[in-house]
């Protein structure tokens, strides 16, 4: 159509009428507003809803510290997780992961109804089935192993905790006939030995830190999650009192823990063990130490003979031979001066406790570098003494009833373990996954562990999850482990179970955590108690007869009446936790206060946690069970299992770590950090928030090192490097920090996840994958801490 | 209310202690699980990802084994004068509240211009450049006292005001018109494990704060552009101190320091 001047001047009228007369309606102020409600609105923001608000009480299962935490509620959901004030072990400090713990419990990798697999395990598919298919495939598959004769073959791996759960799992085992329920390792596990060695004890050593006036940590990352964490942060907070303890952190590198001790003690990497000694020749030298007590219930201090006349040389002798402070020194580069003041500050401080491990104690070292720093505290009279070393107290549970066992289960359990803890070779271990081999094991279950991620000994973990013929996960989340097994079991999470703890790692109370569910199950999933009492169910015969039970929260009732009929101790209520802290005792005892076993379950149910303020830890005996019932400087048990002829060999000595290989001119250290869960479990995406930008970027990690490391290898800040191991070789970037010793590389741990949820997976690298595992001769445990290494530039 | 002069007033501020203070993260936690937070699959772009709470390491810049560091947990400042980010809001929301000096952000008022980002000379706020998501059942564990923010706008610390309004409320079923000590502690201050951050009401001599900003280790942060803020920081160390940057000669310096030293 032409557009001519008439039709021009028309459309013009007719828009410009139209404006005018929309511009004079409501219309653009209806649209005005209407935007701006809509800029306003967005429907898929949600708004929580309001409910019944509720406090209650529980304990936070994301490590196996047990801190007692408290869950605020709002109608069905639980909103926030606070500490516990009347809980005797933390007092109310909760970690960042228990204040998160919900984002896990809420999280994407929950697993929610049983799944098995389809596909290969390396790319699996999983199709959803039922709980009756899924334990009947379980059954079917144990019955075809003890068909077969095989059921020794049986295994399970599980987290280290001492738990009702694990007990079950061991006498399921036993039930089936199997012996092998394999824990995976912890701190615990060294340190057990060390207490075995030097005073024959089985059991688990136990600081009172609340009581020492000094701490001297030899490696330990106190502050970033050793033993509990609630009750290591409040003996921290007791440095700023008004009677402090002192914190002494021996350490390579500035970590949490050296940054904010009273004194942080450099040292070379591996050489603590050498210090302790040092610290020990000067003691002996000017005789600080506790004679009467060395002379009378040590062994092996003095020169002795043996019973067929052979001479030996004594502790004493060994040390103030071979660790004086100025050869200390060279080995440990700590200055000899320093030596000196630091045996008087140990020595002025007394109680004073030692205490090692690297990392959290799972960064295992060897088990003479523990013995070094373990006889500091013989030295000083205090085993069994406030502000010592105890023997953790047993809990007065009722035991479980006698497993009824029939050919089969008793052919199989007569069968040695599989992964060799406890045989000739590793007498004093009780567990070495890393033993475990893939060919020998026809039927492998996972229990609420991640040994495909975490297991130090990465080729032989990733052997297991390719070679084992059938895998059972029993898991809360899909992590790298649950990942590759055949059959999921998903279990419920921590507020949702009935689950307990048995020790407190460390506490020289005894104290018993019980956890029961505060909501329903939010999926289709079960107990770990209530799942192996089904499978029981479901096998029949003897092994249903060792399961009586009909849940696990009846189990956890018929345990607690031991508690009850011993009439020891507390529960943690508030009001008994108020009389505590006036210096008072309860009202009465706890057979007084709670005459009815019912009456006591009932106040169980609700505060958690019973313990005792009064341990009995019985005479200095009771804690010296060697060969001459006394503290062995010399272990007897250690010659008798090894036949070691020379005397060292059976002290604590210092053994030079081999970190030195052609090619490799640095060392890579793992790093223990409190933001990330170091032993394969989820971190949740609230501390994925707390990383800075020079620890994780976008997906690249960065490991650190001294700002004259880099300069010597031509590096920078943020360059991207190559860090390679006889092991081999990950690619991430630098970060340049003055607290990282020279020559030292250090690679923090808990990233790298191939599994979880978008939050997690895929941040950074596995450090397993360039740490060498090595195996102790004695322990058999791997000995992980460090590693050669080398950077190259990309 | 009415009567009464600006210094006789409430004004809530907070005390953290440097010495204690050993970064562990709980008091960010805390504020972010009480607030509602969102997070995202990639946290690291810190210039983009939301917190309300940030805590900075800083060194001594020495040299080995003479490096240390400090941990500085950085909530919302509360300027008490001049208050940077109010001022310039265009949309009136950001909120000076007169009767306790909380510095508040309402949501819905926000036309999301960023230009109290630009003005908060502590960067504290956080702009929402996408919807807030949670995945699968995280929904569940939201704070029903704080409503999830949408796209579009900025948000920040507010010293968890919701937690005063509900204390009114509480004392008021009460038949109190005041409030006690305790009756009202934000998240971050209640979950530190080493009682490093103290809360109260800087006026009032009966709360722990209103000494110890009077002692000779307390400092602000960026106290040269006189905005008062409300929360203080102890330490014995003079380095710590010098990160607060109040050195009026050398403000050049300090910046690039901040640029070399600071890490986020």
């Amino acid at each position: 159509m032409k557009v001519d001047r008439r039709i021009f001047l028309k459309t013009l009228a007719f828009a410009g009428g139209g404006s005018l007369g929309f511009l004079s309606s409501p219309a653009p102020w209806h649209i005005v507003r209407d935007l701006a409600r809509w800029t306003q609105n967005w429907p898929w923001v949600p708004v929580p809803p309001h409910g019944q608000p509720a406090y209650e009480k529980a304990i936070c299962m994301m490590c196996d510290g047990g801190c007692g935490i408290k869950v605020r509620k709002v109608g069905p959901r639980m909103v926030r997780i606070d500490g516990d004030k009347d809980h005797p072990l933390n007092r109310g400090l909760i970690c960042p992961h228990g204040t998160a713990a919900l984002q896990t419990v809420y999280g994407p990798s929950r697993i929610r109804q049983p799944l098995k697999r389809t596909g290969t395990r390396e790319k699996p598919d999983w199709k959803p089935v039922s709980w009756e298919q899924a334990i009947g495939e379980v059954a079917a598959k144990i019955q075809e192993i003890r068909a077969a004769g095989e059921s020794h073959r049986i295994v399970c791996i599980t987290n280290n905790c001492e738990s009702t759960v694990n007990q079950l799992l061991e006498r399921f085992l036993q039930a089936v006939g199997s012996k092998n329920l394999v824990r995976m390792n912890s701190g615990r596990d060294v340190r057990n030995v060390a207490l075995k060695l030097m005073q024959g004890v089985d059991g688990d050593m136990a600081y009172d830190i609340e009581n020492a006036k000094l701490i001297a940590s030899f490696g330990c990352s106190l502050l970033e999650g050793w033993g509990t964490w609630g009750r290591l942060y409040r003996s921290y907070a007791r440095t700023f009192a008004d009677n402090p303890v002192q914190i002494i952190q021996v350490e390579p590198n500035l970590s949490i823990t050296a940054s904010k001790a009273t004194q942080w003690v450099p040292i070379k990497p591996g050489t603590e063990g050498a210090l302790a000694l040092g610290i020990a020749h000067v003691l002996i030298r000017e005789r600080l130490h506790d004679e009467d007590f060395v002379e009378k219930h040590c062994f092996g201090f003095e020169d002795w003979e043996d019973s067929s006349g052979k001479g030996h040389s004594g502790f004493k002798s060994h040390v103030l031979a071979q660790y004086a402070p100025q050869a200390v020194e060279r080995i440990t580069t700590v200055p000899a001066k320093e030596i000196e003041k630091l045996a008087f500050k140990f020595a002025e401080n007394m109680p004073a406790v030692a205490v090692g491990g690297k990392g959290d104690g799972q960064l295992f070292t060897n088990v003479y570098e523990l013995m070094a720093i373990h006889s500091l505290n013989a030295l000083m009279g205090n085993i069994n003494k406030t502000g010592g070393v105890f023997v953790k107290p047993e809990v007065p549970l009722t035991p479980l009833p006698p497993v009824v066992m029939d050919e089969e289960a008793a052919r199989g359990y007569a069968v040695d373990r599989l992964d060799g803890a406890g045989s000739a070779a590793h007498p004093f271990s009780k567990s070495l996954p890393g033993n475990l081999k893939a060919d020998e094991i026809r039927m492998l279950f996972v229990h609420d562990s991640n040994p495909y991620y975490a297991m130090p000994e990465q080729n032989t973990a990733h052997e297991l999850f390719e070679k084992a013929p059938f895998i059972v996960a029993l898991s809360c989340c899909m992590n790298e482990s649950a990942a590759r097994a055949d059959l999921i079991l998903p279990l419920n999470t921590g507020l949702e179970k009935w689950d307990d703890q048995i020790v407190a790692p460390d506490s020289p109370h005894p104290i018993y955590n019980l956890s029961r569910p505060l909501v329903e199950p939010l999926y289709d999933n079960k107990d770990a108690g209530g799942v192996l009492i089904e499978i029981a169910k479901t096998l029949g015969g003897t092994i249903a007869e060792s399961f009586p039970w009909a849940s696990m929260g009846e189990v956890l009732e018929m345990r607690v009446q031991g508690i009850h009929e011993t009439g020891r101790g507390m529960i943690a209520s508030p009001d008994a936790m108020a009389m505590l802290d006036r210096g008072l005792g309860p009202e009465g005892s706890l057979s007084q206060q709670y005459p009815s076993f019912a009456s006591l379950w009932k106040k169980l149910l609700e505060d958690n946690c019973w313990f005792d303020p009064e341990p009995h830890h019985g005479p200095l005996q009771k804690a010296l069970l060697t060969p001459s019932k006394k503290f062995e400087f010399y272990s007897q048990r250690l010659k008798d299992a090894f036949g070691f002829e020379e005397d060292a060999a059976c002290m604590p000595h210092y053994e030079e770590a081999s970190l030195n290989k052609d090619g490799f001119d640095l060392v890579i250290m793992a790093e223990d950090t409190l933001t990330m869960a170091d032993d394969g479990k989820d971190t949740p995406p609230f501390l994925m928030k707390q990383l800075s930008d020079n620890v994780l970027k976008g997906n690249e990690l960065f490991v650190r090192i001294n700002p004259i490391t880099a300069l010597y290898h031509d590096l920078e800040e943020g360059d991207r490097v190559i860090v390679e191991s006889p092991r081999g070789k990950v690619e991430v970037r630098l970060h340049l920090f003055e607290g990282v010793r020279e020559g030292v590389v250090l690679i923090p741990l808990g990233f790298g996840h191939s599994a979880y949820d978008e939050f997690l997976r895929d941040k950074g690298v596995n450090a397993n994958e360039v740490l060498e595992a090595k195996t102790d001769t004695i322990t058999g445990l791997p000995i992980w801490w460090a590693t050669p290494g080398k950077i190259t530039k990309v | 209310m009415s009567t009464e002069s600006p210094q006789q007033s409430v004004r809530y501020g907070m005390v953290i202690d440097l010495d204690k203070c050993t970064g562990c993260g709980n008091c960010a936690v805390a504020c972010h699980m009480e607030n509602n937070v969102p997070f995202r699959t990639d946290e690291s772009d810190k210039s983009r990802n939301m917190a309300w709470l940030r805590i900075y390491k800083v060194k001594n810049g020495a040299e080995y084994p003479h490096a240390r560091v400090a941990y500085i947990p950085r909530p919302c400042m509360q300027c008490d004068r001049h208050t940077p980010c109010v001022s310039v809001c265009p949309a009136s929301a950001t909120n000076y509240d007169k009767s306790t000096g909380l510095v508040d952000q309402i949501n819905t008022r926000c036309i999301g211009c960023r230009y109290c980002m630009a003005a908060c000379p502590y960067m504290v706020r956080c702009f929402n450049w996408w919807d807030p998501a949670w995945p699968a059942d995280a929904e569940k564990y939201l704070n029903p006292d704080v409503a999830p923010r949408m796209r579009g706008v900025v948000e920040k610390c507010t010293f968890c005001s919701h937690r005063y309004i509900q204390a009114k409320n509480r004392a008021r079923q009460e038949g109190r018109n005041y409030l006690e000590k305790g009756d009202y502690i934000p998240a971050c201050v209640e979950a530190c494990p080493v009682e490093a951050m103290h809360f109260g009401d800087l006026n009032d001599p009966e709360y722990e704060v209103a000494h110890l900003i009077k002692s000779p280790r307390a400092f602000r942060l960026l106290e040269r552009l006189h905005t008062e803020p409300k929360v203080y920081y102890l330490s014995s160390h003079e380095w710590v101190r010098r990160w607060a940057d109040n050195d009026a000669v050398n403000t050049q310096s300090a910046y690039s320091q901040q640029r070399q030293g600071v890490e986020s």
